[in-house]
């Protein structure tokens, strides 16, 4: 049986807002979905320029908008 | 999505479509079983598998409290943005192929030999003024412009490529354009007034070694069939050390010859290298030295080898930065940017010394593939779109993918040599690839471990 965490009836799984983290540390507040409205300006470098010429990993690129973009 | 991974000893979850990475003890690790792609959580299971007791349910809480927080099992939004990417899309970046022609005969070299199956020839400065014409036409509002010096080996021409640089800075003063230069080289011609001119002029320059000597002298050879490593490296420790170990690249590659590449790397860092990548060679499976899917297992346990070396140096004071396992969490390129991936033949393209275009320069004297030229500095709209219009979502294995937004749908031009459609990935670069991602988010991890 599964059921959406939303509607359920069961104390035990509401959520509580502050809750205390015993077993998940977070890492990064990323999201990419903000950069959707900021984003996009496409100063920035090809990807496969950096450092290779047989692979692509965008990941590891610099963002120009760096710091200005709230992500 | 959610992508969980047990690696370098820490448990991890990736958010795929928020990019959020939490760390997770076992109960949270094991729990995150319990739920579906939507995040529901499957209590009965849970129940029927003995998990149900107050610590396993105190883990489903916090998984449930990021789910709130849109940190964790959040959705793909992106595919909208694929239309933004088609209209946009300017070239803004050239792989000038100044020389096609090679002082070496490094066995691997997809370009064979610098002729790429083409005949030994040279860029014109008059090719090379063009090709910056062009870009700058091309590339409408877009301010930053890349050009990449690239061969064959450029050095064997570098008069035109200071005539290129001069004409392409004093151009784009004129028409508000930034220009940045990259040169590659196998160091062969490299001296002190090269190297003075590249450091005042180039914002990166990628310098050609695979590592041990013994790895690099096996298959980066003269004419002759002797090595190169003598000749090359104390130049390239020069050139580091005079750019302050920034903007450049050593970069080497690896074949199933050095399965344990870890170590070539390791030598790079001894040297005093800071900047350092070592890539997985490219080649048909027919050639002796291309990696196979059996090496799979030994070259993940190698790229673990390598973490945990990078690792224990930074412990120790020694920094440095391996190109693969460098990822910014915190401020990664933005959601347009991961679905345009290389850019190849819509932002990005090659010019070949008689001055076609090709997609970029992986395609290079494939007839098939030829755009245009830089004369009519028009180019084939067929071709553009083929490339334009792939993207994650039209790749097949890539939607499905956690790793897409951090390898943005892979090289498309081994997607075409391997398997004959840009829409279908070489599937063992993308293993390589996510183990890579794996181990880049997993040394995160661990380092923020460290630091409490
Ligand atoms: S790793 Fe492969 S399947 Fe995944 S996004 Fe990259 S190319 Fe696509
Ligand atoms: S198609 Fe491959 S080789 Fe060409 S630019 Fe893209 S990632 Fe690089």
């Amino acid at each position: 049986m599964c059921y959406n965490t939303e509607n359920t009836i069961f104390g035990v799984f509401r959520f509580k807002e502050d809750i205390v983290m015993k077993h998940v540390k977070t890492l990064n507040e990323a999201n990419l979905a903000l950069s959707v409205e900021n984003g996009g300006c496409g100063e920035c470098q090809t990807s496969c320029q950096s450092a290779c010429k047989t692979s692509c990993t965008v990941a590891n690129q610099k963002c120009e908008k760096k710091g200005k973009r709230g992500r | 999505m959610v992508h969980k991974f047990d690696t370098l000893g820490v448990k991890c979850a990736l958010d795929v479509c928020s990019g959020t990475v939490h760390i997770l003890d076992d109960i949270s690790y094991r729990m995150l079983d319990f739920f579906d792609e939507e995040g529901n959580f499957d209590q009965m299971g849970a129940k029927e598998a003995g998990l149900d007791d107050e610590k396993s349910m105190e883990a489903v809480e916090e998984l449930i409290a990021l789910k709130e927080k849109n940190q964790l099992f959040t959705k793909d939004i992106y595919r909208a943005l694929v239309s933004h990417k088609e209209k946009k899309s300017v070239i803004k970046a050239l792989c000038l192929h100044i020389a096609h022609d090679c002082n070496l005969r490094c066995r691997y070299c997809f370009a064979h030999g610098g002729e790429y199956m083409g005949k030994r020839e040279i860029m014109s400065p008059e090719v090379g003024k063009k090709a910056i014409d062009f870009v700058i036409k091309e590339s409408g509002a877009r301010r930053n412009i890349e050009i990449d010096y690239f061969g064959g080996e450029p050095l064997m021409n570098f008069e035109t490529v200071k005539e290129i640089t001069e004409y392409a800075k004093a151009e784009g003063e004129k028409h508000g354009k930034n220009f940045r230069f990259t040169i590659t080289t196998n160091g062969i011609l490299l001296d002190d007034k090269k190297m003075e001119y590249i450091n005042e002029n180039m914002g990166n320059i990628v310098l050609s070694i695979d590592g041990r000597k013994e790895v690099h002298d096996k298959v980066r050879v003269r004419v002759d069939g002797s090595g190169s490593y003598d000749s090359i490296v104390n130049k390239f420790i020069k050139v580091a050390r005079s750019r302050n170990q920034e903007n450049y690249y050593v970069r080497g590659t690896f074949t199933r010859d050095n399965l344990d590449f870890a170590e070539d790397v390791m030598h790079l860092a001894d040297l005093g290298f800071e900047q350092i990548s070592v890539e997985p060679v490219v080649a048909q499976e027919s050639e002796d030295y291309a990696l196979r899917k059996e090496d799979l297992p030994r070259i993940f346990e190698e790229y673990d080898r390598l973490a945990e070396k990078i690792l224990e140096a930074r412990k120790n004071g020694k920094w440095f930065n391996f190109f693969h396992y460098m990822i910014d969490l915190h401020e990664s390129p933005c959601a347009y940017k991961m679905l345009s991936g290389c850019g190849a033949g819509h932002e990005y393209a090659a010019v070949t010394p008689s001055g076609d275009i090709y997609p970029c320069h992986q395609f290079v004297n494939d007839p098939k593939y030829k755009m245009g030229d830089v004369f009519e500095g028009v180019v084939d709209k067929d071709i553009r779109d083929v490339f334009v219009k792939s993207n994650i979502y039209t790749k097949e294995p890539c939607g499905d993918c956690w790793a897409r937004f951090y390898c943005s749908g892979g090289c498309a031009a081994n997607a075409i040599s391997m398997n004959k459609d840009i829409n279908k990935p070489y599937l063992l670069a993308c293993e390589m690839e996510k183990k890579r991602v794996e181990c880049a988010i997993a040394i995160k991890a661990r380092e923020a471990l460290d630091e409490e």
